[in-house]
């Protein structure tokens, strides 16, 4: 359970304060997955952060009650100088789990090749992004942000991406932001819309796509 | 242990291996540029101040005399640069939830530590068999001086590590007040050896006290009288403390991506 108890983020730009979220709560019980909708800028993202515990609300909190990954997206959660590899250990350190199982788990998924004992700074975003989902799946989550990424890679891959990740959903949940309203009807059974520091719960999927695309034709 | 405590360790050991990777692992020639760095340096200035001088203010070794007073100076500022620079060159890391700003730091002055006490064992063991004897090293003075190195170092790290985020300038104004530190010092004469009132400015300086200490680790004829411990560790301790405060009240600050 990940319970958001009256949670205020907010950006100053100049004398103008831009909130994220104003004095949101809201619980996202197991067993459900939540596609996040709200037009560029909203501050999806910055939610999915706070919802993993990177930043900080500047008033209220988050609860976690569950293992909740990191927002797995382009952003970038690897050391550039160190190589695909290297950063699979770093995090199979972290989180406490076997370091050789989990990179042959990746090596083998990532489909990177030589590339895998490269620097990463190197790697293309959609080898990073293919890394990183390795990575993220090779560890047991309850909750798994996902942060536009699952579209990445060939037909192929992103079949086996599919699989992989329909898998995981029988025993964990998802939490994903998506431009493409397909991945959130396929991943999603519920929806939350992100509108000028409000969220909107839908329980059904093509109403949330639907009220999120009538904010988007008013402006 | 707790769960939270343990986790700590986790991570923290994990940024020590990425730091000893990155720092020096990729390239073979990285360890040794740890310790060609200091020694060429203190070979330097005690070419040219033996051309200039007929003998050091203490003892009769110019090398010793460098050593003991550059490597005091650099266990404080390798320090400052290294901690100070340590959430910035792991911010990508930064975006695991479970690594905090504050792993990084402890991180890098474990690291830093580590790599201190090497190359100081190697300097002092390289002097001691090649250039003079070190008869009587009164450890406790260079432990104890150290420690205060280390801990005002991480201090000031910490707080550079968010107000060189903050503000330029006064990243800019640090280095320019920093440059001449070097000089002031103490690092090439003593101050005793300075008249009054300048002697007094020069002892403001924290970093001076440490040099004396010490020295008086090294030599054990030297005193160091002006050193003023207790000052030095208060002067430590509450950088630490201000730095420990500063960067958990913007933590946030530190995560955000540049």
């Amino acid at each position: 359970m990940i319970r958001l108890e009256r949670v205020t983020k907010g950006f100053k730009s100049g004398r103008t304060t831009h909130y994220v979220v104003r004095d949101v709560s809201y619980t996202i019980e197991r067993g459900q997955s939540i596609g996040l909708l709200g037009r560029n800028g909203a501050g999806k993202s910055t939610l999915l952060r706070l919802i993993a515990g990177i930043i900080q609300p500047d008033k209220g909190r988050v609860r976690r009650e569950a293992k909740v990954s990191w927002p797995l997206g382009f952003a970038g959660s690897f050391a550039g100088s160190l190589t695909g590899e290297q950063n699979v250990r770093f995090v199979a350190r972290i989180y406490g789990v076997d370091t050789e199982e989990l990179t042959e788990y990746v090596e083998e998924f990532a489909e990177l090749g030589d590339q895998f004992r490269k620097p990463v700074s190197g790697y293309s975003s959609g080898m990073k992004a293919r890394l990183a989902f390795g990575i993220s799946m090779g560890i047991q989550f309850d909750y798994y942000l996902i942060d536009e990424t699952l579209a990445v890679g060939d037909v192929n891959f992103k079949r086996k991406c599919q699989e992989v990740f329909t898998d995981k959903l029988s025993n964990s949940d998802v939490i994903m932001v998506s431009h493409q309203t397909s991945a959130i009807r396929n991943y999603c059974d519920r929806a939350l819309v992100l509108e000028d520091g409000k969220l909107t719960f839908f329980e059904n999927i093509e109403e949330a796509i639907e009220f999120h695309n009538r904010t988007l034709s008013i402006r | 242990m707790s769960a939270a405590l343990r986790t700590h360790f986790r991570v923290i050991a994990a940024l020590v291996i990425r730091e000893m990777t990155t720092r020096y692992g990729n390239k073979i020639g990285g360890y040794i540029w740890a310790i060609v760095d200091p020694v060429a340096f203190i070979a330097l200035m005690s070419i040219v101040f033996s051309a200039i001088a007929h003998s050091p203010p203490i003892g009769r070794s110019f090398v010793l005399f460098y050593a003991s007073g550059y490597m005091a100076f650099w266990i404080y500022r390798s320090m400052t640069d290294q901690v100070s620079q340590a959430a910035k060159s792991n911010r990508a890391l930064l975006n695991y939830p479970i690594v905090s700003p504050f792993d990084t730091f402890v991180a890098r002055a474990a690291l830093q530590g580590g790599t201190q006490l090497a190359v100081c064992v190697l300097i002092f063991s390289g002097i001691a068999v090649f250039i003079t004897p070190l008869h009587s090293l009164d450890f406790q003075s260079l432990i104890t001086a150290s420690l205060v190195a280390i801990t005002l170092g991480v201090g000031i790290g910490m707080l550079n590590s968010v107000l060189f985020r903050m503000s330029e300038v006064y990243q800019q104004v640090f280095n320019i007040i920093n440059r001449p530190l070097f000089i002031v010092s103490g690092v090439f004469f003593l101050p005793e050896s300075i008249p009054h009132p300048y002697q007094d400015y020069l002892l403001w300086n924290p970093v001076s006290h440490i040099i004396g200490w010490f020295r008086r680790g090294i030599y054990p004829s030297y005193r160091a009288a002006f050193v003023d411990e207790a000052w030095l560790i208060g002067i430590a301790i509450a950088a630490l403390f201000t730095g420990l405060l500063i960067t958990s009240a913007f933590k946030a600050k530190l995560r955000e991506v540049a």
